[in-house]
């Protein structure tokens, strides 16, 4: 093959990369090995003890301290070599970094990041060839806990929450990128470049740190739920057959706290297949004991676990239980108002009275996420049809495993 | 029946909801008459250890207090629907003393309050939330229950997730649909259909509500229709029928009109016959 110009130019730029990947950055970025393999991390706020392990039988444990974040070159051996390093934050909303190295540097803010760089370091400078810092401490927006999800469905103009993951502004996937030059006679003879990036296990337990101690609108307890550990978040299980609906969370990443949701939910439908079951051929009386025609429709799964954030867009209920993976929300597959609605809370409840010595769970009838009063469930003064109210004005049944402590719906 | 209501008070379960407030379960910002908003609106009798009677005095002085509210702000939604609230409430005292008469007058104080507030909120935009539309729809008459189901959806709805949204509007499409009012509820199925896209529910179950709910439209108008036919030709045999002694009754007076013509002819005749 004859020789030209152009194939030598590109031999050369091969011959370059290859130079400039001969060494890289190397990432310390978590205490927890897992998540420092993949070059991810949480940012915990200093002076605050946040309870680790959210499933209901997790041993106690705290939350380590923030540990800093280790970018490091091998040794530069050349002494006429200087070293400048670079820390770019793609949002201004994560705030500045807190360098731990013993070299400083500058940091300028752009339209829309914020960029810090080191002096051009040289050799007189021990440990140049390692930069440490720490990220500035994540807060929870708004500053109050309140619902977002607003009247005409748009954003309540204090409201927090976002239904999505990475929101720039409820639930951003931190990451910093760094940069490294390495400098002869004042030109850039090596650039060296590496991301430090929450992934999505990391992403989860930000949120719920960042709801840690956070003020609740209106009345009830301030933010106080545990971080579950990374290996306490995994994959979405089908659920049973015989339910429709939704998966075991509505939430949009793709993993879960599963704090025996799976079993609530089969244990729920096989008490409902043995209720329907049970009423082909045994009437269902109302409260004048006249027959009731009972429906055959399957039960639909409304919710499971839900990420703080997704649980701020639709409720006030800092602490909801929604959040620890233990509680699920079945609906009626029927028209709500209607009468067969009502048959079908009505004859699941029956169906749970029954089990009640063999399905260890709390439940409760809820409409509008208010869980239905004593008098609900003797009376039937609206609509008068047989059916105590408590049946006809529920939305939906909740079921949550034991916690120890008094939880929120 | 006894047993089971007592089954019912023994399965009451040991999870609690925080406290709320009136603007919390709301969703409104009240600021006036906030302290009597929240007192009504976390009424509970049951959970309330005062015995009835008591609690039927309180109720009646929150009542006059609420009337007099009215009488300086009549035209404020949010009174009315205090007013409903704490009418319900007395209603609920009223039937654990077991006076029916006196729960229904409640119920029916209630549900004139709730019109009342519904009327004042026809204007956007509206100063009641879809919470407040979610508790007012129980035990009203179905074409106003219709209206708040379908100012509770325009308010976004109450529900925690995306799936009770759209249950919100199935129970619209389906109220509109046991009403007879075919059109308006295959409107509504659209727009429910069009909800489903927005919200990206990919769900097929979803699609198998709407393809349900298009099933009982379509059944409803050929009932209707096969009802209007076969009242429409049922009239036309009571016409025919209608007509019968209509008809003879005309025969009857031409029978009537030639016996009396008969009659004086022959009259004539014999007359006639005298006088030669």
């Amino acid at each position: 093959m004859p020789a030209n110009p152009g194939r030598i130019i590109i031999l050369l730029c091969a011959l370059a990369v290859t130079r400039l990947s001969a060494q890289q950055i190397t990432l310390t970025t978590s205490a927890d090995a897992e998540s420092n393999a993949a070059h991810s991390f949480v940012v915990v706020p200093a002076a605050k003890n946040i309870p680790h392990g959210i499933k209901h039988n997790a041993p106690p444990g705290v939350l380590t301290a923030q540990t800093p974040f280790i970018a490091q070159l091998e040794p530069i051996t050349d002494a006429a070599a200087m070293v400048q390093w670079q820390v770019t934050i793609p949002a201004k909303s994560y705030g500045d970094i807190e360098l731990v190295s013993k070299f400083s540097g500058n940091t300028s803010r752009e339209q829309d990041k914020i960029i810090w760089r080191s002096q051009p370091l040289p050799a007189t400078i021990a440990d140049r060839h390692i930069l440490i810092f720490k990220p500035a401490t994540s807060t929870h927006k708004p500053v109050i806990y309140r619902r977002g999800l607003g009247p005409n469905g748009e954003r309540h103009p204090q409201g927090g929450g976002t239904r999505l993951m990475d929101d720039n502004i409820y639930n951003p996937r931190l990451t910093y990128q760094i940069h490294v030059d390495i400098l002869r006679n004042a030109i850039i003879s090596e650039s060296y470049n590496a991301t430090i990036s929450m992934d999505d296990k990391d992403l989860i337990r930000q949120e719920y740190i960042n709801h840690s101690g956070i003020k609740r609108y209106g009345f009830g307890g301030d933010g106080n739920l545990p971080v579950p550990r990374r290996d306490e978040l995994t994959s979405i299980p089908a659920k049973p057959a015989n339910v429709i609906g939704n998966p075991l969370t509505e939430s949009a990443y793709g993993m879960l706290v599963n704090d025996g949701i799976l079993n609530l939910v089969q244990k729920a439908s096989e008490i409902y297949s043995e209720q329907l079951e049970y009423y082909r051929s045994n009437p269902l009386l109302d409260l004048n004991k006249t027959a009731l025609e009972v429906p055959q429709s399957k039960l639909w799964l409304s919710g499971g676990w839900r990420n703080p954030e997704r649980n701020e867009w639709f409720s006030n209920a800092a602490n909801g239980i929604h959040q620890r993976g233990g509680a699920v929300d079945l609906i009626a597959n029927e028209p709500p108002g209607d009468k067969n609605n009502a048959i079908v809370y009505w004859l699941m409840w029956k169906g749970l009275e029954k089990h009640k010595k063999d399905f260890d769970a709390y439940w409760q009838l809820e409409t509008r996420g208010r869980p239905m009063r004593t008098n609900e469930f003797k009376e039937d003064i609206e609509p008068v049809n047989g059916i105590p109210d408590a049946f006809d004005k529920a939305d939906h049944l909740h079921i949550n495993i034991h916690y120890d402590a008094t939880v929120e719906e | 029946m006894k047993k089971i209501i007592l089954l019912f008070f023994c399965g009451l379960p040991a999870i609690t909801l925080a406290d709320v407030s009136f603007n919390e379960m709301f969703d409104l910002d009240l600021t006036e008459n906030i302290a009597l908003a929240d007192r009504v609106a976390t009424y509970q009798s049951s959970d309330i250890a005062l015995d009835l009677a008591a609690q039927k005095t309180e109720l009646e002085n929150l009542q006059q207090q609420i009337e007099a509210m009215i009488r300086a702000q009549p035209n404020d939604p949010i009174l009315q629907f205090i007013n409903g609230m704490n009418h319900n409430n007395l209603a609920a005292v009223f039937a654990a003393q077991e006076r029916t008469e006196a729960t229904k007058v409640q119920i029916d104080e209630r549900n004139l309050a709730y019109q009342k507030a519904m009327l004042l909120d026809r204007t956007p935009p509206l100063r009641l939330s879809a919470a407040v539309y979610a508790a007012m729809k129980y035990g009203l008459p179905e074409a106003e229950k219709i209206k708040a189901i379908e100012s509770e959806i325009k308010g976004g709805g109450s529900g925690d997730s995306d799936d009770q949204f759209i249950q919100l509007h199935w129970s619209r499409v389906n109220a509109l649909e046991k009403s007879g009012r075919h059109a308006e509820a295959q409107k509504a199925l659209t727009e429910m259909q069009r909800e489903i896209n927005k919200r990206e529910l990919k769900n097929p179950d979803y699609q198998r509500i709407v393809d349900r709910v298009q099933k009982e439209i379509d059944q409803g108008r050929a009932a209707d229709t096969t009802t209007q036919a076969s009242t429409s030709a049922k009239s036309d045999n009571q016409n025919s029928t209608a007509d019968q002694p209509v008809t003879l009754n005309k025969n009857t007076l031409w029978i009537i009109f030639f016996g009396a013509l008969t009659l004086v002819s022959i009259w004539m005749v014999v007359r006639a016959l005298r006088s030669k």
